[in-house]
């Protein structure tokens, strides 16, 4: 269900970005009858447009259609001026030959100026998403009391000392309520475990070994659950030996040892884990401390070699090889020097321990750039229609390509008019263009895919019809992302062009029939 | 039906001058690699058949028949991947596998044909440029089959053997060189021969009126998709002659909607239904993309001293021009179609008619 | 008003219209009549310039106009209303009617223009929202004439205005003619209909194969015999 409204909602916002390519074309064929194969070429150039506006000017893409728009028109309106005005009633192939040839001019001058490398354009929100529907989306009880769960732990931590154990107490009641809907949640089990330690490390004494003992046994229903989970050991091991450390004696001991299994454990997962080998270190170094003799003087060295390991992760991580230690001079180290760096290093350890995030699908993720896109989108398509019902020149373009010969009768230039239709046609083109700037990959032969896109929205909404390329746009948008999904990435496009022989086969006048603008 | 009655596309009437002349050009293209043996004259001599062979079978559909299909990558691209996939995978030798590669085709044409054959004009277009791209498509995803983006490398051909005897190793260029000739020379005498015959003029007439022809009592689908599978056959020959010179295929390179428009363009600049307008459109095309390709006009223009080569516009024509070669396929488009819709024949023919018409 | 002198046109290879002449003065109503494909709607085309003459000049109110495009024909206050009515089939009545108010010169009267014609047309008044693809063929051709008088005409062409109608629409349309002539629109009308088109034309044109045959009052040509015996069967 949430895969299927995810797809479904990111399917409708790309698809508004395809109505208004869709829009663009039909309005072109409706008074002209040509069918423009440049038109995703002009997408192409929208596209560069928005990306030399971004980088020269620091203008944002979804700032920068108010300049792309007329600028846009203006090209329209000049290839209809120069080129396209001579073929029209010529043979249709000639026509689309013509456009083609237009296409290809445009696309090859593009690539002599930026070469066919691709261009990015990243701004701060390019990749952000945020999320929708959660309530709604996820139902399921256990979901709730666990993200309960999650936002009261979040609080305990940020909280002072004095809330923070009742913090700990009810996000820990969120999680066995959670459990006692769904039980065999190793992400539930994990975060009751972790609130259940947090809370034990407040505490003392029985009360104290008493959670900790509660925590043990979460993570140990949690471990065979979430299968080689990482976090589970960690945080295993890191309770164990919290608790280890209230203990004192042979009980300590068999603690400690169980909480080097765990980090063994977690090692093998993830062995540069820099936190891991901290908390293993600084484990080892207490439970030395309670030591004397060559027993403690082993396990100074064994944390000696997690604290250097740790280093050394570190610095590949920085890249930077000239930090401090290194194995070289480990070995010639005593065991003072050791233990000077050792309790610098874990005097005031506290180590942390790990939360399970909220369920990645909770709710629907809404790509930002897109849905900002889809409210420009929605917004110049109402704009559009306004445009073409409401003023003279709206009603005198639909009255051109409803009859020509009458809106001639009429007044109309209808020459002008389709100047206008091709300019508005290329301006919706780059406004596309545009808009997904933010999330598409810029080069120059991207428009030959958004041409077939074009030709199949149109086709599916009836050729020449405003609304059926609206519909059609929203419908090829929801189309693509459901293949995706439940098809696959790679064959979703074939369905899409499945779709289109489909629709030429059974319904070539479109699926909004004869109507026209 | 003007142009059905027009002598010159019906009877291709020879003259004497005109066999002579046919005749020694033939000794000459056989004789060729005997003269001339530079590689790369050669290679340019091979890209012209291939053209030539390209532009001809799409004649046979969009020129003769009108039916303007801008998806015969479908086919081209089939033949080279049926042809390649035999060879790299079953260790067919191209000369059978070329055969499985028109079968494989001839089939792919009837399920398109029985598609796209329902619909006209610009519809039809549409949808065969639709099927080419499932077929594009289809080949990125089959990768166990296909290879996916990846395409297909062979590093060396079988050679070529009748009986015991090796009649060639493919390891120059002359082997391809005669191949292509004969294909192109294939072509063209299939194009004339159907032009020639009751199939011709049943084509003629459903590319003049469909509804005429199909009140005179032409079976409207049989007949185009006995066109398309000409058409569809010859291309696919094309593909796999293609495919084994180069070496090398992937699904732009042979499938793509490129290719689709570049074997209507050499038909267009030549002049669509007519036997010589492939040759023409072949001998335009090839050379002046080749020639940008090599950087052939930018050193000419360096020549010239109109542009010196070390000026800043020097070193930009430099570096770009050789990838201006399709830029220049849609300047020359857009010239013939606003300026020539008779191709370049046509249009020198129809100058030349209006001087006698001035002169008269 | 409107003069043509000698207009000769053809389509393509096909010449339809032969040194045509025809005069309409201020006021009148001028009836064209002739058989089908006598050249009557290509002369009417020939003046609303959807087609451009061979040779042969227009005159509007002393200006050539032959070398004009439709839209600065229709300017200067010559409008065709087109045989087969040609409404905007997916735009509504009252949307009809503002287009035909398009030009600069009629849209400052659009509103009083639409009480007019609603006045006349009431009917159209009735079906005001309704799509004008989705009326009778009698209500359309109402529309087309009403759409007509939107751009306050000084000439009016009418194109076949009574062909397909049932005979109680064919005598409102011509009682409406009437009627727009009596306001003052001068009034070029081409109809098969030759009855009673030459019952209310103040004068009259007969065109036969592309040439002026006959020409003379309205009712005098109703006695002609060659007019009798070719269209009114007697």
């Amino acid at each position: 269900m949430t895969i299927f409204l995810q797809s479904l909602i990111s399917g409708i916002l790309i698809g508004g970005v395809y109505a208004l390519i869709g829009i663009g074309l039909t309005i072109i064929y409706g008074i002209m009858r040509v069918i423009n194969f440049a038109h995703g070429d002009l997408l192409m150039i929208g596209m560069y447009l928005t990306y030399e506006l971004f980088t020269l000017l620091k203008i944002d893409p979804f700032v920068s259609i108010i300049i792309t728009i007329p600028l846009m028109f203006l090209l329209g309106w000049v290839l209809q001026k120069v080129f396209i005005n001579r073929v029209i009633g010529a043979l249709p192939q000639n026509q689309i030959l013509l456009t083609i040839g237009l296409g290809l001019i445009l696309s090859n001058t593009m690539m002599l100026i930026y070469t066919s490398d691709y261009k990015i354009l990243t701004t701060p929100y390019s990749s952000s998403s945020f999320k929708v529907l959660r309530s709604i989306v996820n139902p399921d009880k256990y979901e709730n009391f666990y993200d309960k769960g999650n936002t009261l732990y979040d609080k305990a931590l940020a909280a002072g000392s004095g809330e923070k154990a009742a913090l700990l107490e009810k996000a820990g009641s969120k999680y066995a309520e959670a459990l006692t809907v769904k039980p065999d949640q190793f992400r539930g089990l994990n975060n009751w475990g972790v609130s259940l330690a947090t809370l034990a490390r407040l505490r003392s004494g029985n009360t104290a070994n008493l959670l900790y003992r509660q925590a043990d046994e979460k993570f140990s229903q949690a471990a065979p659950l979430g299968d080689d989970d990482f976090e589970i050991a960690y945080n295993w091991g890191t309770a164990l030996a919290g608790q280890a450390a209230t203990n004192t004696g042979p009980e300590a001991d068999a603690l400690f040892a169980k909480a080097y299994e765990k980090f063994k454990a977690a090692e093998e997962i993830r062995p540069d884990s820099v936190d891991l080998l901290n908390i293993w270190s600084a484990t080892l170094c207490g439970q030395a401390r309670l030591k004397t003799g060559a027993a403690a003087d082993k396990l100074y060295n064994d944390a000696y070699e997690k604290y250097t390991a740790a280093r050394q992760v570190q610095a590949a991580d920085n890249n930077d090889s000239d930090s401090d230690g290194g194995t070289a001079t480990a070995s010639r180290r005593s065991i003072a020097e050791i233990k000077t760096t050792l309790s610098q290093a874990y005097g005031n350890y506290s180590p942390q321990f790990r939360m399970k995030p909220d369920k990645r699908d909770a709710g629907i993720s809404v790509s930002t750039p897109l849905a900002i896109s889809f409210i420009i989108t929605m917004a110049l398509t109402i704009l559009l229609y306004w445009f073409l019902l409401k003023t003279d020149t709206g009603q005198a373009i639909r009255a051109t390509a409803q009859d020509r010969e009458a809106a001639q009768l009429m007044g109309i230039n209808v020459k002008r008019m389709e100047s206008i239709a091709f300019g508005l046609g290329s301006a919706l083109a780059g406004t596309a263009g545009a808009l997904i700037s933010p999330t598409y990959y810029i080069f120059p032969q991207i428009g030959s895919t958004f041409t077939l896109k074009a030709f199949i929205i149109t086709v599916l909404g009836g050729m020449g019809s405003v609304v059926g390329a609206t519909l059609g746009g929203i419908i090829i948008g929801v189309a693509e992302s459901m293949s995706a999904v439940y098809i696959s990435s790679g064959w979703k496009d074939v369905v899409v062009f499945v779709l289109f022989l489909l629709v030429l086969l059974f319904k070539p006048s479109g699926l909004m029939g004869k109507s026209r603008m | 039906m003007k142009r059905l009655l027009d002598p010159e596309t019906t009877t291709g009437g020879a003259s004497p001058a005109g066999v002579l002349i046919a005749i020694t050009l033939l000794v000459f293209l056989f004789l060729f690699p005997r003269m001339v043996s530079d590689p790369y004259t050669l290679h340019i001599m091979i890209l012209l058949f291939l053209s030539t062979i390209m532009g001809q079978s799409w004649n046979i559909l969009g020129g003769y028949t009108g039916q303007y299909s801008v998806g015969h990558a479908a086919y081209f691209g089939t033949g080279a991947y049926v042809t390649m996939m035999l060879m790299q995978y079953r260790q067919v030798p191209p000369w059978y596998g070329m055969w499985a590669g028109m079968a494989v085709v001839v089939a792919v044409a009837l399920i398109i044909g029985s598609i796209c054959f329902r619909l006209r004009g610009p519809y039809f277009v549409l949808a065969s440029i639709a099927v080419a791209e499932i077929i594009r498509l289809s080949a990125i995803n089959l990768k166990e089959i296909t290879n996916g983006a990846e395409g297909i490398l062979i590093t060396e051909i079988p050679p070529f053997k009748l009986g015991e005897t090796v009649i060639t190793d493919f390891l120059t260029k002359v082997p391809f060189y005669y191949i292509g000739l004969v294909l192109a020379l294939l072509t063209i005498v299939i194009t004339w021969l159907v032009q020639r015959s009751k199939l011709g003029y049943y084509f003629q007439a459903i590319r003049e009126d469909q509804d005429a022809a199909h009140s005179l009592g032409i079976n409207l689908t049989f007949y185009k998709n006995i066109a398309l599978i000409i058409s569809a056959m010859l291309t696919s020959l094309a593909g796999s002659f293609y495919a084994v010179y180069v070496g090398f295929i992937d699904p732009p390179t042979v499938l793509g909607l490129d290719i689709s428009v570049e074997i209507v363009l050499i038909c267009i600049i030549g002049g669509i239904g007519t036997i010589y307008g492939p040759v023409i459109g072949a001998l335009v095309l090839v050379p002046l993309s080749e020639a940008l390709r090599s950087n052939l006009i930018a050193s000419a223009i360096f020549k010239t001293g109109i542009v010196s080569e070390e000026s800043g516009i020097g070193n930009f024509l430099k570096e770009n021009l050789a990838h201006a070669h399709t830029l220049i396929y849609g300047i020359l488009v857009v010239v013939v179609i606003l300026f020539m819709p008779d191709g370049v024949l046509g249009f020198f023919k129809a100058l030349t008619a209006k001087k006698h018409k001035e002169a008269a | 008003m409107l003069t043509i002198d000698k207009l000769n046109f053809s389509y393509g290879d096909l010449k339809v219209l032969w040194d045509i002449n025809l005069e309409v003065h201020e006021g009148e109503i001028v009836t064209v009549v002739g058989a089908n494909g006598a050249g009557k709607s290509t002369t009417l085309k020939n003046i609303s310039r959807l087609v451009k003459p061979n040779s042969g000049s227009i005159t509007f109110q002393g200006e050539e106009i032959e070398k004009l495009e439709s839209y600065q024909v229709v300017e200067r206050g010559i409008v065709q209303v087109p045989e087969g009515r040609k409404i905007f089939s997916e735009m509504t009545v009252l949307e009809n009617l503002r287009m035909g108010s398009y030009v600069k010169s009629a849209r400052k009267a659009r509103e009083t223009n639409v009480e007019r014609v609603f006045g006349m047309f009431p009917r159209l008044k009735e079906r005001e929202k309704q799509l004008g693809g989705t009326m009778s063929g009698g209500e359309q051709q109402m529309l087309a004439i009403a759409r007509g008088l939107m751009a306050n005409p000084k000439l009016l062409l009418l194109d076949e205005p009574s062909l397909g109608l049932s005979p109680l629409f064919v005598k409102i349309i011509f009682e409406i003619i009437q009627e727009i002539n009596r306001q003052g629109v001068t009034i070029l009308l081409v109809e098969q209909n030759v009855f009673k088109s030459l019952r209310i034309a103040h004068r009259a044109y007969v065109l036969e194969t592309g040439r002026v045959v006959l020409t003379g009052g309205g009712t005098d040509l109703l006695d002609n015999e060659h007019v009798k015996k070719a269209f009114l069967g007697m």
